[in-house]
């Protein structure tokens, strides 16, 4: 009887698992190895979708955009979420506003943001007066139409977007650690710099390290900005995997070769993950 | 055999349409309304589809097996469900329509067009005024009033370019290798290394150099804040203007040739009815289309957004409008059932010139490359 009942209370959860995640990443992974269209006829095509991914131009040139976004957003977005946390952990006045100010992007939708930004980046907009104003040499018609312009546009909004909800991570570590540690930093004599160096940073590395994490796969997933911002232009330069897969998959409905490419972002993401923890299991941190 | 009348079980009809301005609704419920009392027994369910999504709901319906009985397709999507066997073939009279070219696959009919409208240029007459410039009538004067216009400074740009807007871009460039002599399509393959296009990419890439690269939208808020020249729209953004008058003159201006004295092309955009294969429900649906399409009903609609032309030869639009006569003069999407992927295609290689990535002959070279590669697969 309680197995019955312990069946029946887990069964929304199981069935939910089962039909909305299992089946389709199982169904995706079989669909990898044919042609399908939906419309066309279907036939297994063997490793062929693997082999013309990375003969295939446009993926290449997504993979290096994620990539290129993936490393240009983790350093500034950690680092400037780390030096906010500090800064409210201090209790400077005003930090309960700076505090809730900064998460403020994190729940707005990033549709709304994305179509701000857009107008901010375009010619006449804010961001483009200023550019000018400061003396930057800004693109004529504005940031997201420049090839040049228009990824690191798009990775700035991110970072902004970004910080607020690392901060309030960090934040929670560093008031975790016993203000024991901090006072007796005090009596020997640290300053606020070495504070941070020498204790805080410390105590917070399993912290920093998750957040490494889940921003690694979380910036690897970027597509609701390129969708709503540039759809992947100009010139392919803000393509991403994850658009390319909608792409190939939603407007193309090439299903099967964009399973194939929504395989092989997993398999890196995999890989980064798995990099990730090894190296927090060596740093001796728990997640 | 379908009855019109006396039959009373209730059976429902399926139809999808992507009108969801509130001033056409009630036209399509009125016709509907009409539908169900003239064939009792009969229920129409009306879906509304988006312009941003409704493609990926109807070919997953498709895919499903489980279409609607009637449905309203974009001019450039016919070939491609035509040539995956998903639509019924019609029996209709392709004389008495204009533009009945996307609806017609392998020469068979699978779609009856329903409503149209062209792009024309629209003029901001003062700034043309402030430039010493007059109307152009080829495309040397085009290219130099876009320059004089450009040089009043003030943020202001001769032309309103498209930025890469996909499935939009193509639109706005392939009316200048119609109108300098070309076609893309011929003999049923996609040529684009032809003199034409290579005059026409090369004149479009002399416009950009004067022009505001934006999307349409931006494109279309910029021209009523004077500050583009001129820009292609169409019927909808007259209705635009007519409604918020902008303060300032404009003209509206058929496509301009290659040479004074030539036909200036320009590209048309029509919404069309098909009926897929899976329909259970074929003849009730034929019906229905009919009626929809009838021109008096297409009138009523084009009438309650302030824009379009019914397809019918024999219109009761306007004839002498602006639009209309470009309309006549209109070209519609090339038919092709990978047309998806070459679209794609010449809007980068477009992309590619404006952006000064590639000359003009190098973009065109590659791009032919890729449609070639891409329609052996």
């Amino acid at each position: 009887m309680k197995r019955f009942t312990t069946a029946i209370l887990i069964s929304p959860w199981l069935l939910t698992l089962l039909i909305f995640w299992a089946f389709p990443v199982f169904y995706s992974l079989a669909l990898s190895f044919t042609n399908y269209t939906i419309l066309g006829q279907t036939s297994f095509v063997g490793l062929a979708n693997f082999i013309r991914l990375f003969n295939d131009p446009s993926f290449l040139l997504a993979l290096k955009n994620t990539t290129f976004f993936v490393f240009g957003t983790i350093p500034f977005t950690t680092a400037i979420a780390l030096i906010l946390a500090v800064l409210i952990a201090e209790k400077i006045p005003g930090h309960k506003i700076f505090q809730a100010g900064y998460f403020i992007p994190s729940i707005t939708s990033m549709v709304v943001i994305a179509l701000i930004f857009s107008s901010l980046y375009a010619r006449g907009g804010y961001l483009h007066l200023l550019g000018s104003l400061i003396g930057i040499e800004v693109p004529e018609n504005g940031y997201l139409f420049s090839a040049r312009t228009a990824l690191p546009a798009i990775m700035a909004m991110d970072v902004w977007v970004a910080i607020g909800y690392y901060a309030l991570l960090f934040l929670a570590g560093i008031k975790s650690i016993p203000t024991e540690i901090f006072e007796a930093a005090r009596l020997d004599g640290a300053g606020f710099l070495r504070r941070i160096f020498s204790v805080t940073l410390p105590q917070i590395t399993p912290i920093l390290l998750f957040i490494l994490v889940i921003n690694t796969i979380r910036s690897f997933q970027i597509f609701i900005e390129i969708y709503v911002m540039t759809r992947g232009g100009p010139l392919g330069s803000t393509s991403t995997a994850v658009y390319f897969v909608f792409d190939e998959g939603l407007q193309k409905f090439n299903m099967g070769y964009a399973s194939a490419a929504a395989y092989v972002l997993f398999v890196i993401i995999l890989l980064f993950s798995l990099a990730q923890m090894k190296l927090i299991s060596r740093k001796g941190g728990a997640v | 055999m379908f009855a019109c009348g006396g039959q009373q079980s209730n059976k429902n009809l399926e139809f999808w349409q992507f009108w969801t301005d509130p001033k056409a609704k009630p036209v399509i419920e009125s016709i509907i309304a009409q539908f169900e009392n003239e064939n009792p027994g009969w229920k129409v369910n009306i879906t509304d589809l988006t312009w941003t999504d409704g493609h990926q709901k109807i070919v997953v319906a498709f895919g499903a097996g489980d279409p609607p009985d009637l449905l309203e397709l974009g001019s450039d999507w016919i070939a491609e469900f035509a040539a995956g066997h998903a639509l019924a073939q019609l029996d209709i009279n392709t004389s008495q329509f204009l533009l009945a070219e996307p609806g017609i696959f392998e020469n068979e009919i699978y779609a009856q067009p329903w409503f149209l409208d062209s792009r024309i240029f629209y003029f901001n007459s003062s700034l043309l005024e402030r430039a010493n410039s007059k109307l152009p009538v080829d495309w040397s004067e085009l290219s130099e009033a876009c320059r004089k216009i450009s040089a009043l400074g003030d943020d202001i740009s001769g032309f309103g370019a498209n930025s890469a807007e996909p499935h939009r871009l193509y639109k706005k460039f392939l009316p200048f290798v119609w109108s300098a002599g070309g076609d893309i399509m011929q003999n049923g393959k996609i040529q684009i290394d032809t003199p034409e296009v290579h005059r026409a990419l090369e004149f479009y890439a002399e416009l950009t150099r004067c022009a505001r690269i934006e999307t349409q939208r931006h494109l279309e808020d910029a021209f009523i804040e004077r500050k583009i020249g001129f820009l292609i729209s169409g019927g909808w953004f007259l209705q635009r203007l007519i409604q918020n008058p902008p303060e300032f003159e404009y003209q509206l201006v058929q496509m301009i040739p290659e040479a004074k004295g030539n036909t200036g092309w320009s590209f048309a955009g029509g919404e069309y009815l098909v009926i897929p294969y899976k329909s259970k429900n074929k003849q009730a649906a034929q019906k229905l289309m009919e009626l929809i399409t009838r021109i008096d009903n297409v009138a009523a609609l084009c009438d309650s957004v302030g824009f379009g032309f019914p397809p019918h030869k024999v219109s009761t639009a306007d004839s002498s409008s602006v639009l209309y006569k470009q309309l006549v003069q209109s070209r519609s999407t090339p038919v092709h059932p990978r047309w998806i992927y070459i679209e794609a295609i010449i809007e980068s290689m477009i992309e590619q010139v404006t952006l000064g990535q590639k000359t003009p002959p190098v973009a065109i070279k590659e791009a032919q490359a890729k449609i070639d590669e891409m329609v052996k697969q």
